[in-house]
């Protein structure tokens, strides 16, 4: 009925539309569209599709508005004015005007999607301006190459993103261009920086909590140099610097596979030490040996940090021995990871012996950590007393036979542990179902628990879950 | 044109691409809220599925609920090892080819040490054959020493070559290895990766399983419920129907039973009804009979009632004149009597007025002797007081006179004075027993006759104790009475009674005949005691005494014992009462006529020994002579001029006393002038001035 309805309208307003000339552009537009004659088909998607209306001059001239967009003028619009206007506005307005000027998600949605799709904004706070200018400071970042990109292209965009990152996951920093004609020659003219100095950034992001860096570059393909992947002592030293002074910092996950060696470990612990936000530190896939660790160990015992990763480096047994002594004392770390590293007995027990005291570490992994029966009895010690620790991974670590049973005598005094993985561990099958079924009762009694405590906090345990 | 054809597409295109855009990030939209509604309504249905487990854990479908939970945990954990599995054995192989590569290293640095410290010492011997070389000079030997020093040089690159070779071989292996790694890498990646998205699809499908299952549980469970609840549900109504038709029923059989019931009474009462009515019936007949029967007396009773009531009334005619007669006369005899009634009051009022006067007189007349009695003895006593107190007085004065005259004899005149004589002390003693006795026994009257006569009746019926109980007063009476007793009174009247009949009056004697002894000699001595004169009871006794001292006297017995006179008393002789009377009233009648003047003048001057006590004031008065006073106012005269001169003297005295006194006031002022210490200082004292002045 309602084509029927609009086909019969058309009719009068052509015969209209042939006497006098200064007809409304819809109507003109309508007849336009199709080259044959008066037409009848309409587009029934076009939701403001409409023939008996002239547009008002308002309309007019917020489509003027939108075309040439300013600033001032936008912000004496009325409100429904105002939310004609971004809802059309192009996503291509430089960023100067609309940083600090539009707020609304849906333009921001828009930009969004036009330069990065598929977006996922839950990542981003749900927040699409915050992802825009995140994204857009990253790709600026991986694509700034030293000496030739001017750092006024990166400085001049602070003053508009400041307030909205968040966030940094930058992830390839690229290195200095080299003349083709002598390669590695120039090291004492140089360029002026090795990869991109964080200390001119930094500093004025006034709201930065994550920062996550590799220094590497992405797709190099068959032009693989090492020193692609270098993470020079020049850089160390800017980056230190200028992770002291951003203060808002709480975690720094970098650095994954970035060569990061002793020395370099001790320059940044050293800057690192007495920062007052820092909460978390993700070294994996790193080279730290025993110096770095005592580093390490060093910011452990002067910082504030809850978590620490040290997945996938060289500790041994003395770096080892002073990351538990420093835990030890540590009062507010609550995870700790040293997966795939090479502790040893020495390391195993260390790390037991301070579990014996420090009450506040709840998840502990020393998995594939070359440990040995000794490192289990210590650990079976530790379960049958401290009652904080819930989540804890020994496989790949050769406990043995005996250690499995000494672990399966603890376990059976533990009402705390959830989860605890001992695969590959040669303990035997035995003891590995006991554990697991001790665990599950943990699960179940912990779950209990929680209802019974709070339901809220179920949601929330069960929403972490998933 | 064209332009205005291609415009309105593209803005039609544009604005439906945005359109779909929209629609697809709405549905994206919507789908993620469903998903996470969804996910909370599962979190929702887990929580309160816990909870139920918590509360009850006896329904199968929490049951279920439970169980299904506890295997999707289960399925959930196992996932996960299997998908984490991977990662343990990727670490496990990582490091042990890092050991391994350690350890190879190692070897390597160890046999590369050993190639190099041989290859040293190679190298040192060709250095020495170098040397060696240099001492040749023989061209073969040395060609020779460069022969070896080649070969050994050429065995040293040998050696290295084939390090090198064995090192490039072994790189060439690590290479391959190396990407070997990097494809099983990627293998286990891939196959991670596949376990994973088997793992969401099992989950899924498990968890849609496990909630279809649940649900059908619940589904099931509430059928049961249903069906159970209908179950009962049709139960109740049917037994509810059940009982109602019961009760129906029962209610039919009950009206039914009633009914019955009331058919059979009504029978019953039928019969008794007929009964009853026919038995009234003939009472009514029986009744009906009686009752004219009744009709017919009455009748007759009627006409005889007319009869009398004619009669009557002609007799209440004559009784109306009859009565009317008799009240005439009644008010006839009403009006005498009122006429009469008032005479009779007015003279009641009359005696009773004279009556009440002549009782009041005499009660007045009593009452005024009372007084008179009071009032005399009073007034002697107190003439007494003032009699002693004057005389005291007087003779004080007298004492004086005569005290003041011995003075003046003895001191002025220096004469003797010999004391006159003063008049004896003169007892005042005014009239007292007799005046009283006479007063008492003067005003003699009828009541005391009276009284007399209840006296006698008192001595006869009590004896002595109302004789000796009244005292009039008088020493007579008291001596009377102290003598005779009330026993010898009663003889004694009874005598005078039998002995003194001839002073009643014979009239009296006829009116007595008629009363008893007692009364007869009560009127009898009443009689004889007025025309005596005895009149009160000290009358009696006075008589009495008076008897039996006439007894005594005729037989000149002096001073008998009074006492035993009662004895004696009895042999009075009759024929002697008369003589006694006789004297008795010889004696008595005169000293009554006496004081009966006396007693007025008594009263009216109170000083019957006049003269004599005139004297004695009199003696008193002129205890100084006549001769004494005129010496007294000679003297008085002579001792008044001297007096005056006396007078004189003693104030010429005191003059010449007061004139010493001021010579010597004087004498002493001019010494201390003269002495005073300012006229040394004077150029002409006053000393020398005095002694000039008399020159």
């Amino acid at each position: 009925s309602i084509i029927g309805h609009k086909a019969c309208i058309p009719n009068t307003l052509i015969s209209s539309g042939t006497m006098s000339k200064s007809i409304d552009p819809p109507v003109e537009q309508i007849n336009a569209f199709g080259d044959h004659g008066p037409l009848r088909r309409i587009i029934a998607e076009d939701p403001e599709w409409s023939l008996a209306l002239v547009p008002p001059l308002s309309i007019l001239c917020l489509q003027n508005i939108v075309t040439n967009f300013e600033g001032m003028l936008f912000k004496e619009l009325l409100p429904a004015h105002k939310e004609y206007v971004l809802g059309r506005l192009p996503p291509s307005l430089p960023l100067h005007v609309t940083a600090n000027l539009i707020s609304d998600p849906g333009y921001w949605r828009r930009c969004c999607v036009q330069r990065w799709n598929p977006c996922d904004v839950s990542q981003y706070g749900h927040s699409w301006k915050r992802m825009f200018f995140e994204k857009h400071l990253e790709n600026l970042l991986e694509l700034f190459i030293p000496d030739v990109t001017p750092p006024q292209s990166i400085l001049e965009l602070v003053p508009l993103c400041r307030d909205y990152v968040l966030r940094l996951d930058v992830s390839q920093l690229l290195p200095p261009i080299k003349e083709p004609g002598n390669p590695g020659r120039e090291s004492d003219v140089g360029p002026s920086m090795d990869h991109f100095d964080f200390g001119l950034l930094l500093d004025q992001l006034s709201r930065l909590e994550e920062l996550r860096l590799v220094y590497r570059v992405r797709g190099c393909g068959m032009n693989f140099e090492w020193n692609l992947f270098e993470f020079t002592l020049r850089d160390c030293e800017a980056l230190a610097r200028a992770l002291k002074s951003c203060h808002t910092l709480k975690v720094i996950r970098m650095l994954c596979q970035s060569k990061v060696e002793d020395e370099r470990c001790r320059i940044l612990a050293l800057h690192l030490l007495d920062h007052p936000s820092l909460l978390e530190l993700d070294l994996s896939h790193n080279l730290i040996g025993d110096r770095g660790a005592r580093a390490i160990a060093k910011l452990l015992s002067r910082s504030r940090l809850e978590g620490l990763d040290l997945y996938d480096n060289e500790v041994a047994g003395p770096g080892g021995r002073a990351i538990a002594h420093a835990l030890s004392r540590s009062a507010t770390l609550r995870s700790l990871n040293l997966r795939l590293n090479r502790l040893g007995d020495e390391g195993g027990r260390a790390v037991g012996q301070a579990l014996l005291t420090n009450r506040t570490l709840r998840r502990l992994h020393l998995g594939a950590n070359e440990m040995g029966e000794a490192s289990a009895a210590v650990l079976a010690q530790v379960l049958v007393q401290n009652d904080t620790l819930t989540s804890i991974n020994l496989s790949c670590n050769s406990l043995g036979a005996d250690g499995g049973k000494i672990l399966e005598d603890a376990m059976s005094h533990n009402n705390a542990v959830t989860e605890f993985d001992v695969r590959l561990t040669e303990v035997g099958e035995g003891s590995e179902a006991f554990i697991g079924q001790r665990v599950r009762s943990n699960q179940g009694r912990v779950r209990e628990q929680i209802v019974f405590i709070d339901p809220t906090n179920m949601i929330d345990r069960v929403a972490d879950q998933c | 044109m064209s332009g205005d054809v291609k415009k309105p597409v593209e803005v039609v295109v544009s604005s439906s691409e945005a359109e779909m855009h929209q629609e697809r990030t709405d549905a994206h939209r919507l789908r993620g809220a469903a998903r996470s509604t969804a996910k909370e309504r599962g979190q929702r249905g887990e929580d309160s599925n816990e909870d139920m487990v918590i509360k009850d854990a006896g329904r199968p479908s929490e049951q279920r609920a439970e169980q299904s939970e506890r295997m999707l945990v289960n399925l959930l954990s196992e996932g996960t090892q299997l998908i984490t599995n991977i990662q343990v054995a990727a670490d496990a192989k990582e490091s042990q080819r890092r050991t391994e590569l350690r350890e190879g290293r190692r070897l390597q640095v160890e046999k590369l040490e050993c190639e190099a410290r041989s290859s040293m010492e190679k190298f040192e011997e060709i250095t020495r054959g170098w040397s060696q070389a240099k001492a040749k000079v023989i061209p073969q030997e040395l060609h020779q020493a460069l022969g070896r020093q080649l070969q050994l040089c050429a065995q040293v690159l040998e050696d290295k070559s084939k390090l090198i070779n064995d090192l490039q071989q072994e790189l060439k292996a690590r290479d391959e290895r190396y990407v070997k790694e990097l494809k099983r890498q990627a293998e286990e990646v891939d196959l991670m990766i596949e376990r994973m998205e088997e793992q969401v699809k099992t989950l899924t499908r498990t968890n849609r399983e496990e909630l279809d299952h649940i649900e059908k549980a619940y589904e099931e469970e509430r059928k049961v419920l249903l069906t159970g609840n209908r179950q009962e549900w049709e139960q109740h109504v049917k037994q509810r129907s059940t009982t109602e038709l019961e009760n129906m029923m029962e209610r039919r059989r009950k009206v039914e039973e009633y009914e019955a019931m009331l058919e059979q009474l009504r029978l019953a009462e039928i019969d008794d009804y007929n009964v009853i009515r026919e038995k009234l019936e003939t009472d009514v007949q029986t009744t009906q009979l009686w009752k004219q029967q009744q009709k017919a007396t009455a009748q007759l009773n009627q006409e005889k009632q007319e009869f009398n009531i004619h009669v009557l009334m002609h007799r209440e005619k004559d009784s109306m004149i009859i009565q009317s007669k008799l009240k005439r006369k009644i008010n006839r005899l009403q009006d005498v009597l009122n006429s009469l009634k008032a005479n009779r009051v007015q003279a009641a009022k009359v005696g009773h007025g004279q009556c009440d006067d002549y009782t009041r007189t005499v009660q007045q007349y009593t009452l005024m002797q009372k007084k008179i009695k009071h009032f005399e003895a009073v007034d002697s006593e107190r003439f007494a007081e003032v009699w002693k107190m004057k005389e005291e007085e007087v003779r004080e004065l007298a004492e004086r006179v005569l005290d003041i005259d011995r003075l003046l004899h003895e001191q002025q005149l220096g004469l003797v004075w010999e004391r006159p004589t003063v008049p004896p002390e003169l007892s005042p003693s005014p009239p007292r027993g007799p005046a009283t006795a006479d007063s008492a026994v003067g005003p003699s009257s009828r009541a005391a006759g009276v009284r007399s006569a209840g006296a006698y009746g008192e001595a006869c019926s009590d004896g002595a104790s109302s004789a000796t109980g009244d005292s009039a007063g008088g020493a007579a009476g008291e001596g009377g009475r102290g003598r005779v007793s009330a026993d010898t009174v009663k003889k004694l009247l009874q005598l005078l009674c039998d002995e003194a009949g001839f002073l009643i009056e014979s009239k009296l004697l006829t009116l007595m005949s008629s009363l008893d002894k007692d009364h007869q000699s009560l009127i009898k001595l009443d009689s004889i005691f007025s025309s005596l004169g005895v009149e009160s009871k000290d009358d009696v006794y006075r008589l009495a005494e008076f008897f039996s001292n006439y007894q005594q006297r005729p037989t000149h017995q002096a001073d008998a014992e009074g006492f035993s006179t009662s004895s004696t008393f009895d042999l009075l002789h009759p024929d002697e009462v008369l003589a006694a009377l006789k004297a008795f009233t010889a004696q008595y009648r005169r000293p009554r006529e006496r004081s009966a003047p006396q007693h007025h003048s008594s009263t009216l001057t109170g000083a019957p020994e006049g003269p004599d006590q005139a004297a004695f004031w009199e003696s008193l008065a002129n205890v100084l002579p006549e001769s004494k006073l005129k010496l007294w106012t000679a003297l008085d005269s002579a001792l008044e001029k001297y007096h005056a001169v006396l007078t004189e003297r003693s104030q010429l005295f005191r003059d010449t006393q007061d004139l010493k006194r001021q010579n010597s006031e004087l004498r002493m002022l001019l010494h201390q002038s003269l002495n005073a210490k300012v006229n040394t200082e004077l150029v002409i004292p006053p000393d020398r001035l005095m002694k000039m002045a008399p020159k």
